[in-house]
């Protein structure tokens, strides 16, 4: 049973895998470092950009990957639509507050996608996109080589921004301390606006990559929200390599679970190894320390 | 002039009071020349949907028997069928079956769709003595409690499980193809984890080896892990059982990874029957055989005509629920009819002598009815296979609309 070349199609697959939940919760991250607030409606954005992703896909019967190009302004629009709209309004109220927005924004987009799209479980029938490659010797999946690689590369590029472009250093600046960055002139509002934005587009790419070997619903967010939840406290909320890193770590333990254990069992060594590194390090992987 | 019209009066008065002393008893027979069954179906709660399923079918067969002449035995009296809604909760059927009982006096009950609250009702049936039969529930201790007034036309839940052994047994018999390594799948709930512990037991007996045992839970995120294991275990047959979003998943990520049994996937309902799950994968489940209740499907010429007349009158096809619901009325009318009486101690005792099949009248279930000393029929489903997109019947083989595909082949 414990087939040496099963644990490396398992720590392969995990780590295609743990790629997507990185940049899912890289998003959950980012909007929380810098504004403060936990946004629950993460995993209905994810869902939304599957539902266009399939849209897309079906109806100019292309490969689902074209609809990155059109999933990743639109989610970040509408994420800066409800950072304006939603957000901003109650950002200095109490986090309970900001808390019942974006469960009531969460609850709201499920019951919207059920009245467009109807409560069926739908998944693409494009043809070719189910296919694996085999790696000396290994089986690797292409559609989830693809996402990982996909989801790698935005999660990289969004570091270097954030490290050299100035308006990455803004975000910077706001999430380390908004009344200095205010004080040496940064329009904290606007950059709130964009990251937020970033954080709804992470989810939706996240949305695009997974959608070719998974299937949607409107409730399919509910599936994704907890494990970006794990993944972002593994790494300590805030921090963005934390949450690539943790994706991985999560994505690897839970397909090896998987293999070593069952489908049943993976989760009680997900969630053990999650208290485990939490019981050593409270803030996260990459949290500052606790005095 | 004043004394006619005081005439008249007394004319028409004495003529009222003539006609009521007379009719009276006309009317109050032609209420008792009707017999009373009581129907317990859930009407509000999560199964509301089934029971309305249910109770249309039981409606249309009522009406089909009284159409045709109602109880011959009792001068063609006409069947009323009293529906009680048990909202899905014990408490409430029993207390409905109570004032089924105590109130509308019916002579039979029919009913609750659900295990858990077939099981109360049957308990209070059984205490004022009214015949009881059980029409869809299937939890097995429904008629293992020695109970004398509790009769069953649904199969019990172990009997499901082991006819999917059963049906893979056969299919080897008949084609020459026997399979030998099977893998269990399975989510983790009691449904699951019942199903798999029958299987695990019975799987010896039909000359299965199991080489894979894999529990899964529900809503899963990833199933690489099991996927990979089947590969390297390389089974002959999988049994399956779940519900409709893991049997997607499980299904893509098979296809995904190019790993399919070498003979075939064998599915309990759940998921699999869903046609949402055919919808989400298309053509990846075709060749997959399915373990239904009961389906419309089944070749018969009077299933295909009470289909079409159900779909007439409530505008949906009968469901797999539909032919044990249309069925039961049935059966208890028959008894009766031999009975001769309404009398529950003659009702019980036609009941236990009952034996009908398909070829008598409104029987839509292809296995024999007859009740043995527990008051079980020994009711079995129907198998199906995806065929290029259409549910073809397999078993019963009388009933057949297509021939099997045994070994299936990939279906990619």
């Amino acid at each position: 049973m414990f087939d040496p070349s099963l644990i490396v199609e398992g720590v392969i697959s995990g780590l295609l895998i743990g790629g997507v939940y990185s940049l899912l919760a890289i998003g959950l991250t980012i909007i929380f470092g810098v504004l403060g607030v936990i946004n629950f409606a993460h995993g209905e954005l994810m869902m939304i950009a599957m539902y266009v992703t399939l849209v897309i896909s079906n109806s100019f019967q292309v490969q689902p990957y074209f609809a990155f190009f059109l999933v990743l302004p639109l989610l970040f629009l509408f994420g800066v639509f409800i950072q304006k709209f939603l957000i901003q309004p109650v950002l200095d109220a109490p986090p309970d507050i900001q808390v019942l927005i974006t469960l009531g924004l969460s609850i709201a987009l499920q019951n919207i996608a059920l009245l467009i799209w109807g409560p069926n479980y739908q998944s693409l029938q494009v043809s070719r996109n189910q296919s694996v490659i085999h790696f000396l010797g290994y089986v690797v999946s292409v559609p989830r080589l693809l996402a990982f690689i996909g989801a790698l590369t935005v999660s990289g590029l969004l570091l270097v921004f954030l490290k050299k472009s100035n308006l990455g250093k803004a975000i910077r600046a706001c999430a380390d301390n908004r009344e200095g960055a205010l004080l040496i002139g940064i329009r904290v509002e606007r950059v709130f606006l964009v990251t937020f934005g970033i954080g709804a587009a992470c989810a939706g790419v996240a949305g695009v990559f997974i959608m070719p070997f998974f299937y949607t619903s409107p409730h399919i967010g509910l599936t994704f929200i907890l494990i970006s939840f794990v993944v972002a406290i593994l790494g300590g909320l805030g921090k963005i390599e934390g949450a690539l890193v943790g994706g991985l770590i999560i994505g690897v333990v839970e397909s090896l679970g998987g293999i070593l254990a069952d489908e049943s069992i993976k989760q009680i060594i997900t969630f053990s190894l999650f208290i485990i590194i939490l019981f050593f390090k409270p803030s996260g992987l990459f949290g500052k320390k606790l005095r | 002039m004043e004394r006619k019209s005081s005439y008249y009066r007394m004319v028409v008065f004495l003529a009222t009071v003539i006609l009521i002393v007379f009719l009276t008893p006309c009317l109050v027979t032609a209420g008792n020349s009707g017999v009373k069954i009581g129907l317990l179906v859930p009407l509000t709660g999560r199964a509301a949907t089934i029971g309305q399923e249910v109770r249309d079918a039981t409606l249309l067969a009522v009406d089909d028997i009284n159409r045709g002449g109602g109880i011959k035995s009792l001068g063609g009296a006409k069947i009323k069928l009293i529906v009680a809604d048990t909202g899905g909760k014990p408490e409430v059927g029993m207390s409905e079956t109570e004032r089924l009982i105590k109130s509308e006096h019916v002579i039979a009950i029919i009913g609750a769709y659900s295990s858990g609250v077939t099981f109360a009702c049957t308990q209070i049936s059984e205490k004022y003595k009214v015949p009881h039969l059980v029409n869809i529930s299937v939890a097995d201790k429904i008629t293992e409690r020695g109970f004398k007034y509790i009769f069953r036309i649904s199969f019990k839940a172990s009997w499901n499980a082991i006819a999917n052994l059963k049906f893979a047994h056969w299919m080897g018999e008949i084609t020459g193809k026997k399979a030998k390594r099977v893998v269990f799948l399975y989510e983790d709930s009691l449904w699951g984890q019942s199903t798999a512990k029958a299987w695990r037991k019975k799987a010896g007996e039909y000359g299965f080896e199991i080489v894979g045992d894999f529990p899964h839970p529900t809503n899963l995120m990833d199933v690489t892990g099991t996927v990979s294991k089947i590969k390297a275990v390389n089974p002959d047959i999988i049994f399956e059982i779940g519900v409709t979003p893991d049997a997607i998943l499980i299904t893509k990520t098979m296809r995904e990874y190019d790993v399919y049994p070498n003979i075939a996937r064998i599915c309990s309902g759940g998921g699999h029957s869903d046609p949402k799950y055919f919808e989400a994968v298309g053509k990846a489940a075709d060749c997959e055989f399915l373990n239904l209740m009961w389906s419309p499907l089944m070749k018969h010429p009077r299933i295909k005509d009470t289909n079409e007349r159900h779909k007439n009158r409530f505008g949906y096809d009968m469901l797999d629920f539909s032919g044990f619901a249309y069925t039961a009325p049935w059966v208890l009318v028959d008894a009766i009819n031999r009975a001769g009486s309404t009398d529950n101690e003659a009702i019980r005792k036609a009941l236990s002598k009952t034996d009908l099949g398909i070829d008598d009248p409104g029987i839509l279930l292809a296995f024999p009815i007859r009740f043995d000393e527990t008051g079980q029929a020994p009711a079995e489903g129907c198998f199906a296979q995806w065929l290029k997109g259409v549910k073809e019947i397999i078993y019963p083989k009388k009933m057949a609309t297509a021939d099997p595909v045994w070994p299936a082949p990939k279906p990619w």
